[in-house]
């Protein structure tokens, strides 16, 4: 078929947002607790979560604007693979499975077939793997640098697959125990786009 | 048996071989072998039917390939076997087109063309109207929340270019509307038991050398692939009907040949017991085959593969010539054979008159054909009566036979009023049979090709799997000029837009959408604003958003330069990415431009509608499987019409020759009773009648003329009369073995000649033997 450009815009907007969305998806603010010792460590402990819902605040820096713009809304996550993440507006994405919805002023605007982008495939691979500790899988994608102070953790993503190279020169989460505090990412582009969360609600309870 | 020893019938014979191996190479140069039917029916009668073959021969339908990947593995593994075929194909040179539902990443690029143009193209609303200070503000604080989101990560490259999003929502207006289902990212049937792709090849289906290249190409590539083990390949469509009917005709007719060959012989050499005998007797018909194809290829240019077919086939009656010419010759002296050649050239003529009938019609198949079989049959007759004689073995003695007399002496004489009882309850039976059956003529062009029904219904499941994209039904315009039929499917737009939204229609495919009429793109161009006014506005636009003005550079350039351009034209597609799509939906015919719009999910209530847009914008509707069957409707009727001219003119000849009524009638009686009886017993065997079994009705018709002819010529003496037995029976016999096997063939075309032609040989040789009356004139 011939058409293939719309669905590469949207496949880049889900794309994006879903990283976001998903990573976000592990974060709470939560008292401190004690960081674990290595990746290995952290991939179980996010592994554990089965439901969270987050408020997120997101902010661009773009070399095509003079002052950074932001956005906030709404990010709900349930194990194993069902992602809600709605801006203020009404803007965002459903993913269930391998079929995604793009939604629009609080309407389904159009649906996406995950595997058939394989940028967005590729990050969706990366977020479920990291939703279920999948460390093998995260480090056939990216080269993991994992730290740990007191306060919080420190996980950069540095990708290896040319499906995401082109997008991203870096991710960095940083967290705190279970929870992820922040994303950002630094796009190829020289583009950065930070994401900040803070924890409304986690199952099960006691994860810290 | 050893040849004739006096030189001069080597030389006779020599010669004969020569000329046949020289009218054989020329045949061979001018034979455009062609297994579409299509081709047979007859040029544009009118501007709808010459739409209408154009689109059944060479449209994008016919060069359109269907495959499917099944097998007992999971679903994963059919897609990635559906990928890496469709990969590997893509850089193919046989394939315009692949689809498989998957996203082509050479498709993701930008086509330069397009892009250049989208301002003259693009939908007015994201392109030459968003150009205002208000639609670029929209437009900016829309970018800005995809900004904001995440969504320009990717585009962000094209911002600067087309802040408006002009070009992506030309892509959009791309999108087809109507896709199968997908898993794993690519086509698959809605039980997920077989992954779908279309392939659309450069060769036209009738190019069959070019399809067959392309299909084993596909078949080879999908066997190399890794990903194919323990899964099968299946394809469908007409080109590959066409390679695959070819192949079956080409072995099938060779088995079934041989065997009808072996078999005609056996008959020959029981009959004659000389091997000579039965290779000369193979001559004449060679004769008339290569005699009448070359004169129709002389005549028209070529030769349809069809008519090559059909006209062998009415030159069965050929068959028979020698046979009688053996028995007669060898045996009787010149005083005696006398008449048999009149007979036999009586025969001939009538039946000569009868073919030539279908050469005076407008259907350029049936012309060729009767053209063919007349000259062929006036060969064959010649060659038999003034050649034959002189090359049988010197001495030849017919084999005596005691059961010829016996069969004579025993065979029963039925009354002409008993063969009026038969025929009036062959009539009242073929009365009732239509009266229960209705229209026994077969309308559905899909029937009438030479392909087996299992084909055609797996064909017409992956269809259905596909989502419908048989496209039978659509508009069309034709005018002079481009520019006339673009306009024209732009008008008909906003009336296909409001039955797509009324659900009427499930889709539609029209050019317009994407590619406006100079006159349009002119319009949009003369909208654009100049430089000064574009940045002023640009600048009011921005006041109160972030962005860079200085980003936005590469867009004012744009706009200034869209300015210059000359309205885009179909032509200029042709090598960009929507080459292919566009060269389907506007194509060349003849000296004008035909715009097609394929219509999917066309609801019946949406009938009236379309017909009444288009009626009032200038353009058809079209169905295309009532359209074919209405041209073949027409072909029915004028050949039966044509029919009914050579069954008067058989009779007038006969009437002429033979000068007596009561004689007129004995020999009438029989052909006419086997003809209504073949037909009844036909309908009621095949419950209808396509065109291959009214061409081998006008063959059974002209054996029976031959078998009735001769059964009731006055014969000399009992010798005489028991020689006409014999080449009757050994001919009816030889012709009955010949089509037999015909009969047991699975290509439609064949087996229906196959039938026809050993049922009338028997009702015309049993009716012939039971009514004729061979009074001795002592």
């Amino acid at each position: 078929m011939t058409s293939a450009g719309p669905r590469n815009v949207r496949a880049r907007e889900a794309a994006t947002s879903f990283l976001l969305g998903l990573c976000s998806a592990c974060i709470a603010t939560a008292a401190a607790a004690e960081q674990p010792a290595d990746v290995r460590a952290l991939m179980q402990r996010l592994g554990r979560v089965e439901r969270v819902e987050v408020a997120y605040q997101e902010r661009v820096e773009s070399g095509l604007i003079d002052t950074a713009v932001g956005t906030r809304g709404n990010l709900l996550y349930q194990a194993p693979d069902r992602i809600r993440r709605i801006s203020d507006d009404g803007d965002g994405f459903a993913l269930e499975g391998n079929r995604m919805q793009l939604i629009r002023g609080n309407q389904v605007a159009d649906e996406l077939i995950v595997p058939e982008i394989k940028p967005l495939a590729a990050l969706v691979g990366t977020l479920r793997a990291t939703f279920a500790g999948d460390l093998a899988a995260l480090q056939a994608d990216y080269r993991l640098d994992y730290g740990a102070s007191e306060q919080a953790w420190t996980l950069d993503l540095a990708p290896r697959a040319m499906a995401l190279s082109p997008l991203f020169q870096r991710i960095r989460i940083v967290g705190n125990g279970a929870t992820i505090e922040t994303i950002e990412m630094l796009e190829a582009n020289g583009d950065r786009r930070t994401l900040q969360m803070r924890l409304l609600a986690r199952e099960p309870a006691g994860i810290e | 048996m050893p040849l004739p020893k006096p030189p001069r019938r080597l030389i006779l014979l020599a010669t004969w071989l020569v000329v046949l191996g020289l009218l054989a190479l020329w045949n061979g140069f001018n034979l455009r072998p062609s297994t579409d039917l299509s081709q047979f029916l007859p040029r544009g009668v009118s501007l709808q039917d010459e739409v209408l073959l154009s689109q059944v021969r060479g449209g994008v339908a016919a060069r359109t390939l269907l495959l499917r990947i099944g097998g007992k593995r999971p679903t994963e593994a059919l897609a990635d076997a559906s990928r890496a075929l469709a990969s590997r194909l893509r850089n193919d040179e046989g394939c315009a087109q692949i689809a498989n539902g998957e996203l082509d990443l050479a498709m993701r690029e930008t086509d330069p063309d397009l892009f250049r143009y989208r301002y003259l193209i693009g939908p007015p609303g994201a392109c030459v109207d968003a150009l205002t200070e208000a639609g670029l503000r929209a437009a900016l604080e829309e970018r800005l929340a995809e900004l904001a989101s995440g969504a320009a990560m990717l585009d962000k490259e094209r911002f600067g270019a087309d802040p408006t999003a002009c070009y992506r929502q030309l892509l959009r207006a791309l999108i087809p509307q109507r896709t199968p289902d997908r898993r794993h990212g690519v086509w698959f049937s809605p039980d997920g038991g077989h992954a779908l792709m279309v392939v659309v090849t450069h060769a036209q289906a009738s190019d069959l050398a070019a399809q067959r290249r392309a299909v084993e190409q596909i078949r080879e590539v999908f066997d190399d692939l890794p990903e194919s083990t323990g899964l099968t390949l299946e394809l469908a469509g007409p080109g590959y009907f066409a390679v695959g009917s070819e192949q079956r005709i080409k072995t099938e007719t060779q088995v079934l040949s041989i065997a009808a060959g072996i078999a005609t012989a056996g008959i020959l050499a029981l009959a004659f017991r000389s091997a000579a005998l039965v290779l000369l007797g193979m001559l004449p018909l060679l004769s008339g085959v290569m005699v009448g194809t070359a004169l129709v290829s002389w005549l028209f240019g070529s030769v349809h593969g069809i008519t090559l077919a059909l006209g062998a086939t009415l030159l069965g009656v050929a068959l028979d010539y020698p046979v009688h010419v053996y028995a007669h010759a060898a045996g009787a002296d010149a005083r005696q054979t006398k008449p048999v050649w009149r007979t036999l050239l009586l025969g001939m003529a009538t039946t000569v008159l009868g073919y030539a009938a279908l050469a005076w019609t407008s259907f350029e198949g049936l012309s060729q054909l009767g053209v063919l079989a007349a000259a062929g049959l006036i060969t064959a007759a010649l060659t038999s009566r003034y050649l034959l004689p002189a090359l049988m073995p010197v001495g030849y003695r017919l084999p005596e036979r005691r059961w010829l007399a016996a069969f004579q002496a025993r065979r029963p004489q039925w009354s002409p009023r008993a063969g009026t009882g038969l025929l009036l309850l062959g009539l009242a039976g073929l009365g009732l049979v239509l009266s229960i059956g209705g229209n026994p003529w077969e309308t559905d062009i899909r029937r009438l090709s030479t392909v087996p029904q299992a084909e055609i219904e797996k064909d017409s499941l992956i269809r259905a799997q596909l989502g419908a994209p048989d496209v039978s039904r659509l508009l069309y315009v034709v005018a002079d000029e481009e520019a006339t039929v673009l306009e024209r499917l732009e008008a008909v737009l906003p009336d296909l837009e409001g039955l797509q939204a009324q659900g009427l229609i499930g889709g539609f495919d029209n050019v317009a959408r994407w590619l406006p009429s100079p006159q349009t793109q002119a319009a949009h161009r003369a909208a654009l604003p100049e430089r000064s006014e574009l940045t002023a506005r640009l600048a009011a636009a921005n006041a109160e958003l972030p962005f860079r003005l200085e980003r936005l550079a590469p867009f004012v350039d744009d706009v200034d330069a869209s300015r210059d351009l000359e309205p885009l034209t179909a032509a200029d597609l042709a090598d960009g990415l929507i080459g292919t799509r566009v060269s389907m939906l506007l194509q060349p015919l003849g000296d004008a431009w035909l715009g097609l719009v394929p219509l999917s999910g066309v609801a019946d209530e949406a009938v009236g509608p379309l017909e009444a847009s288009a009626e009032r914008l200038g353009i058809q509707y079209l169905d295309l499987r009532e359209g074919t069957a209405d041209l073949l409707a027409g072909f029915f009727a004028e050949t039966l019409d044509k029919f009914l001219v050579a069954a008067l003119v058989i009779a007038l000849a006969l009437a002429l020759a033979l000068r007596s009524l009561a004689r007129i009638g004995l020999v009438l009686l029989p052909i006419v009773v086997a003809l209504v009886w073949t037909f009844t017993l036909l309908i009621l065997i095949q419950g209808s009648v396509n065109l291959f079994h009214l061409v081998s009705l006008l063959l059974v018709a002209g054996l029976a003329v031959d078998y009735s002819l001769f059964l009731n010529r006055p014969a000399a003496d009992e010798a005489d009369r028991l020689r006409t037995l014999l080449s009757v029976s050994v001919g009816a016999g030889s012709s009955f073995a010949m089509f037999g096997f015909l009969a047991l063939s699975a290509i439609p075309a064949l087996q229906a000649i196959g039938l026809t032609v050993t049922l009338g040989i028997l009702c015309a040789y049993v009716l012939s033997l039971l009514l004729a009356r061979a009074e001795s004139v002592g």
